[in-house]
C-alpha cells in the first residue's frame, strides 16, 4: 500500500513515572532527545547489565538548574553534565531544536482494529522542542566528583 | 558542588539490539500547527514507485489534506538518542528512584520540504494510471481503479489530487467500475450537449445558473454517461457559497475547451492548422466570449510545428519529431556529424566495438 496514515499524537499520552528531567525537557509521554558526539560503546558483558538488560552508564546532572526559578530563567541551559562511569564527564547544554521533531513510530495495533486490513500505520509518539546536546569529547574527572 | 553519587539522574542505555524503532521527523511550522491543534488530523505518508518520466526517482512525501512535503533523509554527525523515564531500583533496598534510559538511537532525521503545489505536477500521475474514455465508449485496457485507489497512489495531498482530477474532467464509471479520463472528443461532445440544452431553455451560460438549472443541463446527454457531462461541467464552474448559484468561470472554460479541442484535433494527424484551430475554438464558446481565446491561454500545452503554421500537443510525437528535425539541421550546420545521428544502432556502435 503506497499510502500509510501517520496519526497525530494521542491526547491521552502520559508516562506513569515521575519525570526526573527539568520541566522544560519534559513531554507528556516522557520522551526526550539527547544528542551525543559519537556513540556509546560498552565493554560490559551481559551479566554486568542491569536486571532489565540495560547498560548503566552514569548520571545526568543539571548543576545550575533550580526548579524554584521561573521558566524564563535560561542560565542553567548552558551547563549539563553526563558522567560516564566514574572517571569521565561530558559537558553539554540544553538547546532549542531549530525545528521541533516529531518522534514517529509504528502504531501499536489496536485491539478493535486488529481485524481491520492489517495495514501498517504510523503515529507521532511525541513532539519534542528541546534537546540536550553533548558536542564535546569526554574529559577525565576524579572519582570524588566534579 | 554536589557530587555525582549524591545527586543527578541515573542514566542508562538499552543495548543496541533492544532499541525501539523511532524516526525523527522535522516539523515545518504548518505541520506543527496541524498536529498541535485541538483535533489534529492524520497525515499521510505517500510514495510512488512509478514516477512518470523519471523511473529512478522514488520519492516519499508526507501530505496533509491540502499540502505535500518531500521527505529527505538528513544524516547527522552526532547520534540522537531518544530517552524516557525509567524506574531505577535503589541499591540499598530503599525507595526506588526514577532515572532516564535511552531506548533508541537515530543517525538521521527526516527533513520535510514543502512542495509548491502545481496542478500540472499531478496530472502525469493521473494520465499514467487511468484509461482514456473515447467517443466510442471504448476504454483502453488498464486495470480499473476507483478514485480512492487512484489518489492513494499519487504522491500529493488529497486536495491537490482532486484539483487535477477535476480539471481533467475525470469521472468514475459504474460499469465497469473505475475512473477514466475523457478524450478531447468526448469532452467536446459533453460541452455541445450542455450548450444545446442551454439554447433550448434560453439560458445564458455566461451568467449565474441555479443548481436546478445546472442539473437539467447536465442530465440531457443522449449518448454519453451522465458522469462525463457532470465532470466537464464541474471542471469549469465555481460555486457561489452564499447564493448557491453556479457560474462558469470564463478563463477555465476557454482554457478547458481550447485544450480539449487541441487534444481532439491532433489525435488523428498529430498536428492541426493554427488558423483552423483558433476558428473552431471560438465557435465552441458562447457568443459573449468569442474574442477571449488567445494562444497564450494554452501556454505550455501546445507546441508550434511546421514553421509555426501548425499546432500540436506539447510532448506529443509530432513535437518530438519536429525537434529532432531542427536538431539535425542545426548540427549539420555546425558540421558535427555525431550530433546528427539519432539512430540507435549507430549510437550504440561505439560501445559495441569496445565490448
Amino acid at each position: 500500500m503506497p499510502a500509510i496514515p501517520l496519526h497525530p499524537p494521542a491526547p491521552t499520552r502520559q508516562t506513569n513515572l515521575p519525570n526526573p528531567l527539568p520541566q522544560l525537557l519534559q513531554t507528556p509521554s516522557g520522551l526526550a532527545i539527547l544528542e551525543l558526539q559519537g556513540t556509546v560503546n560498552s565493554s560490559l558483558s551481559t551479566t554486568q547489565h542491569a536486571a532489565d538488560g540495560s547498560i548503566p552508564l552514569g548520571k545526568l546532572m543539571f548543576p545550575l538548574y533550580d526548579s524554584s526559578k521561573p521558566a524564563s530563567d535560561t542560565s542553567w541551559h548552558k551547563r549539563v553534565y553526563l558522567y560516564v562511569g566514574k572517571h569521565q564527564r561530558l559537558t553539554g547544554e540544553v538547546k532549542k531544536l531549530p525545528k521541533p521533531l516529531a518522534v514517529v513510530r509504528r502504531r501499536p495495533p489496536l485491539a478493535e482494529a486488529a481485524a481491520d486490513d492489517g495495514g501498517e500505520e504510523l503515529e507521532v509518539a511525541e513532539i519534542v522542542y528541546w534537546k540536550v546536546l553533548f558536542a564535546h569529547r569526554p574529559e577525565p574527572v576524579g572519582a570524588g566528583g566534579g | 558542588m554536589s557530587t555525582q553519587d549524591e545527586d543527578g539522574i541515573a542514566f542508562s542505555l538499552l543495548p543496541e539490539h533492544s532499541y525501539e524503532h523511532y524516526r525523527l521527523l522535522e516539523l515545518p511550522a504548518e505541520l506543527l500547527g496541524l498536529l498541535t491543534a485541538d483535533k489534529p488530523p492524520a497525515l499521510l505518508f505517500k510514495s510512488s514507485d512509478n514516477t512518470p518520466g523519471n523511473s529512478s526517482d522514488t520519492n516519499a512525501v508526507i501530505c496533509s489534506d491540502t499540502k505535500s512535503y518531500h521527505v529527505r533523509q538528513v544524516n547527522t554527525s552526532n547520534s540522537l538518542y531518544i530517552t524516557q523515564p525509567k524506574e531505577v531500583p535503589s541499591s540499598d533496598h530503599g525507595p526506588s528512584s526514577t532515572g532516564v534510559q535511552c531506548t533508541a538511537k537515530n543517525d538521521f532525521t527526516l527533513e520535510l520540504l514543502s512542495i509548491t503545489p502545481h496542478v500540472d505536477n499531478v496530472k502525469p500521475y493521473i494520465q499514467a494510471a487511468l484509461p482514456i474514455y473515447s467517443s466510442t465508449g471504448h476504454l483502453q485496457s488498464k486495470p480499473p481503479v476507483t478514485r480512492d485507489q487512484l489518489f492513494a497512489d499519487i504522491p500529493f495531498s488529497y486536495a491537490e489530487c482532486l484539483h487535477a482530477y477535476e480539471e481533467m474532467a475525470c469521472f468514475e464509471l459504474e460499469q465497469p467500475h473505475g475512473c477514466c479520463i475523457p478524450s478531447g472528443q468526448v469532452k467536446l461532445q459533453a460541452w455541445q450537449s450542455i450548450m444545446e440544452e442551454a439554447a433550448v431553455h434560453h439560458l445564458d451560460l455566461t451568467g449565474p445558473v441555479s443548481v436546478t438549472q445546472a442539473s437539467n443541463l447536465i442530465s440531457q446527454a443522449n449518448d454519453l454517461p451522465d458522469q462525463v457531462v457532470k465532470a466537464v461541467w464541474n471542471a469549469m464552474t465555481t460555486e457561489n457559497t452564499q447564493t448557491q448559484e453556479l457560474t462558469i468561470d470564463e478563463e477555465s472554460c476557454v482554457k478547458f475547451l481550447g485544450l480539449s479541442k487541441l487534444q481532439a484535433s491532433t489525435q488523428e494527424q498529430g498536428s492541426t492548422s493554427k488558423s483552423l484551430f483558433m476558428a473552431s475554438w471560438r465557435d465552441l464558446l458562447p457568443e459573449k466570449w468569442r474574442n477571449t481565446p488567445k494562444l497564450d491561454i494554452l501556454k505550455g500545452q501546445y507546441a508550434l510545428v511546421n514553421e509555426n503554421r501548425d499546432l500540436t500537443l506539447a510532448g506529443s510525437l509530432a513535437e518530438r519529431q519536429q525537434q529532432g528535425d531542427s536538431g539535425k539541421a542545426a548540427s549539420a550546420d555546425g558540421k558535427s556529424m555525431l550530433g546528427a545521428k539519432r539512430k540507435w544502432h549507430e549510437k550504440f556502435r561505439a560501445s559495441k566495438k569496445a565490448a
